[in-house]
């Protein structure tokens, strides 16, 4: 089951618009342009939108190739709420003039806004090699990035941003959020701490610090700091739902109710309270009201996967089989690849005797996510039951998958026992440790980052260089010690 | 002043609970202090634990060590880290029944006062002189003693072949005859290869529970490697783990152990309850060895396919249907596990279809099957503890302590927890472990002996005022172990059929009455088969209700083998 933390993504509108507004003056200056294109300048500076936008469409209509016009028209159309016809100015302004940055930028940012980051990416990329120098645009670059899943650069990008301009709350806070996706999480705790002292009372950098101190096992600082958010914010719900998840990470499934309580009564309309308050009740073996929370969130949002599944564990977990399938049919019409729902509805239908059913679902949650060890093994054995001769493949792979994951928490163990052998000056002792782990998990960065270090100390230079880069193929973040 | 606040929570739990439900006909007397058993047993930290060891507690048997046909107990005692003064050294204790609810200490002049990081215990008698042995295991050396049958027993641990040049963890342990040669052999399961001077610290950082610093392991730490000793007479015992294939057992981290005939095929099977992996169930092939058919046989995993964390393990028959069902204790923020014996080869995970979803808080360890009530379905008994006594910081974590669980038989197939119901004791919070089951004061009820740690046992008395009748028959092999482990008897009844086994082992650790015992309702006799070990089947019919009989191989009317036998 998955937990859903509401985090609040960093940008807000009128952040994007303050950082948008680049000042029409400077825009003058640069292309004079007709007399309506200037008078489109006064209109908005006025925030007389509608007229800066006739102004403009004046302009092209004297100067059609006037790239300053289209973007200054998407601009002001944005203002007024007509994003596609935005974008479109901004298009057309990029390809009257492919040198002007602000075409870019504003192309960049508004697509970022509508949700495609790809797109927002690829504009982003142009502005920025336009101005290198704009911290904006690195910001959002490394926004766009993060959001299509290139961490490391978008950890680049934004940490250009905050070096070029260290007053970005949003982009120190965005670092901070990619430093924990990456798994960086101390160094996410390092940003998003600096992004609480710039700005105290921002709940994006409580927020985000209060999860990466999560991550990081610190729960006590977490709660504290959600604890703190929610005095001066009495009514943000994401500190709500972060410090429940903070009080069951701490193991206080009590506290964790109580807070998610206040917030159904402060938002009754929230699916994602009455989720999490269902799930911390779940964990208290508290069924009765565990599913009526379950049941509520499922009716508030339609579009929400995780409480019918939820809701269909819980019931399964009372052997209420048929209620259980039929929250399963509606988890997956909500999400047809969801692999824990298709597993789930194996699993009951093998209890049913359906083994063709549960055959079928055990495929499919394969299909959705091949690395699912119980999946393999529930059909190995499906299979062996029948007699098929494909049980075996199954099973070998169920064995490979859990193997694997046993391998590398042997070899994390390992790496802990050479850093204290490390500590204690026992480098050869210390290398035995980091060469075992890297058998058992040869991909395991922490592994080869130690096995540098302890190399280097012995002078063994040529293979510590080796491993360091390798360590930094795998962990970016982690630099020898003379590149951190 | 949170652990204040830990302490008024308990006080207000204890408060709600002390009545019993009137309603059920047997209750729960803990009459441990009175009894005499007054030994507190020592294991590792009491307030913080540095390595796993400090966790596993101890185990506790019920046996007849004085052949007086009154069973005796065996309470198996740890350390510290930081050991004891010379002479001061907590050792395991052997209490005498004095057959009128009392226990007198023997350990003094038994020879069992050993001390170290005991763990489990089991009981037979391997060299079939008509006394009960002892099998202790130990993190460190494991101990035979032999019954001198003059109140001495003696470590002949050497003398057998026993010495183990490796340390290991030995936990939990079984006589069983797997080669049906007559002689009782010796399997122990081995918890973790472990290395005090490399193994993890909490100070690490590496090893949390819901954020609390605690003890690292089992996972990323080296499994143990079962073992079988066969035995080869003269009081010689031989490894043979590897040529028997016990080695080979897909999991590791073996805890809970118990005999059982999984396949109702007259030969010895084993099931190991592992931690954090697939448990195993040794088939035994008939030709001196075994597979581990868990995986295939559906009873290693829960059931969506994950490892648990399985500490003991209770063999019955709790749906009537003449197969060994499996439950299982696991890991707190799980259910226990119910495994349906199908008969044909598998188990069938009824785990939520009995009833069992219900609890996921309690971290379970000792577990047995007892018919509560005589009325001859068997109930479930379940001691919970945590692992980490760290707990304490996690304010509403099912504490360290904790109560024990009951679930009652519904005779559909479904479990009702009446642990509320019964009250006190079972709801006043220890950290219990190893638990035995046995009628300690022979009037015909299954009582509970329970080891904690750092803590007194408990002796929990089950009376039962329901009028129903009941049978214990006390199993002597003459061809086969004199101990009858592995023996399986049919009873039938006006209550109808039941069948249950002889077994070594059992629970977590643990060593449970190896006498035989059927509820027969309202019956006032029943007709019993008797298949021993070897194979031989005997009938005893018209054995009268409400006493404990003894049936010795070779006194009964000859019976065709599977005929009307033990199904």
């Amino acid at each position: 089951m998955r937990k859903m933390s509401w985090i609040r993504r960093c940008a807000q509108l009128a952040l994007l618009l303050s950082l948008l507004a680049a000042p029409p003056a400077a825009a003058a200056k640069a292309q004079p342009g007709p007399a309506q294109y200037h008078a489109g300048l006064a209109h908005e500076r006025d925030k007389n939108w509608n007229a800066a936008a006739a102004a403009y469409g004046e302009a092209l209509r004297l100067s059609p190739g006037m790239a300053e016009a289209h973007d200054r028209l998407g601009f002001v159309l944005g203002q007024l709420g007509r994003t596609d016809e935005a974008l479109d100015e901004f298009r057309r302004a990029v390809e009257a003039n492919p040198k002007l940055f602000d075409a870019h930028y504003h192309l960049g940012a508004t697509l970022w806004w509508t949700k495609d980051p790809s797109g927002a990416a690829l504009a982003l990329r142009s502005a920025v090699a336009l101005r290198p120098e704009h911290a904006e645009a690195r910001y959002y670059l490394g926004a766009a990035l993060r959001q299509t899943g290139e961490l490391e650069a978008a950890v680049a990008a934004l940490r250009e941003a905050v070096r070029l301009n260290p007053r970005i709350v949003v982009a120190q806070v965005t670092l901070g959020i990619a430093l924990r996706e990456l798994g960086d999480v101390a160094g996410a705790v390092a940003a998003l701490r600096r992004a609480v002292e710039m700005a105290p009372e921002d709940p994006d950098a409580r927020n985000s610090l209060g999860l990466a101190l999560m991550t990081s096992g610190d729960a006590d600082e977490a709660v504290a700091t959600f604890r703190a958010l929610l005095t001066s914010h009495p009514e943000n719900a994401d500190a709500h739902q972060n410090l429940g998840s903070a009080l069951l990470q701490k193991g206080d499934p009590d506290g964790a109710i109580a807070v998610y309580r206040d917030l159904v009564a402060l938002h009754p309309e929230r699916a994602d309270a009455f989720y999490n308050l269902g799930l911390a009740l779940k964990q208290k073996d508290d069924f009765v009201p565990a599913e009526a929370a379950l049941r509520s969130a499922l009716a508030l949002d339609a579009s929400l996967p995780d409480p019918p599944y939820t809701l269909a564990v819980v019931l399964w977990q009372g052997n209420r089989l048929e209620e259980a399938l039929e929250a399963l049919g509606i988890a997956l019409a909500r999400k047809p690849d969801y692999a824990e729902a298709h597993y789930l509805l194996g699993t009951i239908l093998k209890s049913k005797g359906d083994v063709a059913g549960a055959e079928r679902e055990f495929r499919e949650t394969i299909r959705y996510r091949p690395e699912f060890a119980e999946a393999h093994l529930s059909l190995g054995q499906l299979l062996q039951r029948q007699g098929d001769p494909g049980a075996g493949a199954e099973l070998a792979e169920a064995d490979r998958l859990s193997q694997r994951k046993v391998d590398r928490q042997a070899a994390t163990f390992a790496v802990d026992l050479g850093k204290r052998k490390l500590a204690a000056n026992d480098i050869v002792a210390a290398l035995s440790s980091f060469r075992e782990a890297l058998k058992l998990a040869p991909d395991l960065a922490d592994a080869h980052y130690q096995l540098a270090l302890a190399l280097s100390r012995q002078g063994v230079r040529q293979e510590a260089r080796q491993h360091f880069a390798e360590a930094r193929r795998l962990a970016p973040w982690l630099l020898p010690p003379s590149g951190r | 002043m949170r652990r204040v606040g830990i302490v008024l929570l308990a006080l207000a739990g204890a408060a709600r609970v002390l009545a019993q439900d009137a309603s059920l006909p047997y209750s729960f007397v803990d009459v441990g202090r009175k009894a005499g058993l007054d030994a507190i047993t020592v294991f590792g930290g009491k307030q913080t634990n540095k390595y796993l060891l400090e966790t596993t507690g101890a185990g506790a048997a019920f046996f007849d060590a004085d052949g007086d046909g009154w069973l005796d107990v065996f309470l198996v005692n740890g350390t510290t880290l930081e050991g004891f003064p010379r002479g001061k050294e907590p050792t395991n204790h052997l209490y005498r029944n004095r057959h009128d609810g009392t226990f007198e200490d023997l350990t003094a002049s038994s020879g069992l006062a050993a001390s170290g990081w005991g763990q489990g215990v089991c009981v037979g008698d391997y060299d079939n002189d008509g006394r009960e042995d002892l099998y202790v295991t130990y993190f460190g050396q494991n101990r035979l003693y032999h019954n001198g049958g003059d109140g001495r027993f003696a470590d002949v641990t050497a003398r057998a072949g026993l010495l183990d040049p490796r340390k290991r963890w030995g936990v939990g342990c079984a006589f069983v005859d797997y080669d049906r040669d007559g002689k009782l052999d010796i399997f122990a399961a081995n918890y973790i290869d472990l290395d005090l001077a490399s193994a993890p610290v909490p100070e690490s950082g590496l090893c949390r529970y819901k954020g609390i610093p605690v003890a690292c392991g089992p996972p990323g730490l080296k499994g143990g490697a079962n073992v079988l000793y066969r035995n080869k007479g003269e009081g010689r015992f031989e490894d043979v783990s590897a040529k028997t294939g016990i080695s080979k057992a897909k999991g590791t981290y073996g805890l809970g152990v118990s005999t059982l005939d999984f396949d109702d095929d007259g030969w010895t099977d084993l099931y190991v309850a592992n931690d954090s992996n697939p448990s195993t169930l040794y088939r035994n092939n008939h030709d001196g060895t075994f597979a581990d058919i868990a995986i295939q046989a559906g009873c290693a995993f829960s059931m969506d396919g994950k490892n648990q964390a399985g500490m003991g393990v209770a063999v019955g028959d709790f749906d009537r249907n003449g197969t060994m069902d499996i439950f299982k204790t696991n890991f707190a923020g799980d259910t226990s596990t119910l495994y349906v014996n199908t008969g044909d080869g598998y188990c069938e995970d009824h785990t939520y279809a009995g009833g069992f979803g219900i609890n996921t808080r309690w971290l379970g360890w000792g577990a047995g099957f007892i018919d509560l009530g005589n009325d001859g379905w068997l109930d479930v008994f379940l001691t919970n503890g945590h692992v980490y006594p760290e707990v304490w910081q996690l304010p509403t974590e099912a504490s360290y302590k904790q109560r024990k669980v009951v679930y009652r038989n519904l005779r559909d197939g479904r479990f009702e927890d009446i642990s509320e119901r019964l009250g006190v004791p079972i709801t006043t919070p220890r950290a219990g472990r190893g638990s035995a089951f046995g009628d300690f004061d022979n009037n015909g009820t299954t009582d509970v002996l329970v080891n904690n740690v750092n803590d007194l046992p408990d002796l929990f008395r089950l009376d039962d005022a329901s009028g129903n009748h009941w049978l214990t028959l006390k199993l002597v092999g003459s061809v086969s172990n004199r101990s009858a482990i592995g023996a399986r008897v049919r009873s039938v009844s006006a209550n109808g059929t039941q069948v249950e086994e002889v077994r070594g082992g059992g629970s977590y650790a643990s060593q449970n009455d190896p006498r035989v015992h059927f509820g027969l309702g309202a019956a006032t006799r029943a007709d019993l088969q008797v298949r021993w070990p070897n194979g031989l089947e005997e009938r005893f019919p018209g054995i009268t209700a409400d006493r404990i009989v003894t049936l010795t191989e070779g006194t009964g009317t000859p019976a065709t083998p599977g005929a009307g036998g033990p199904k």
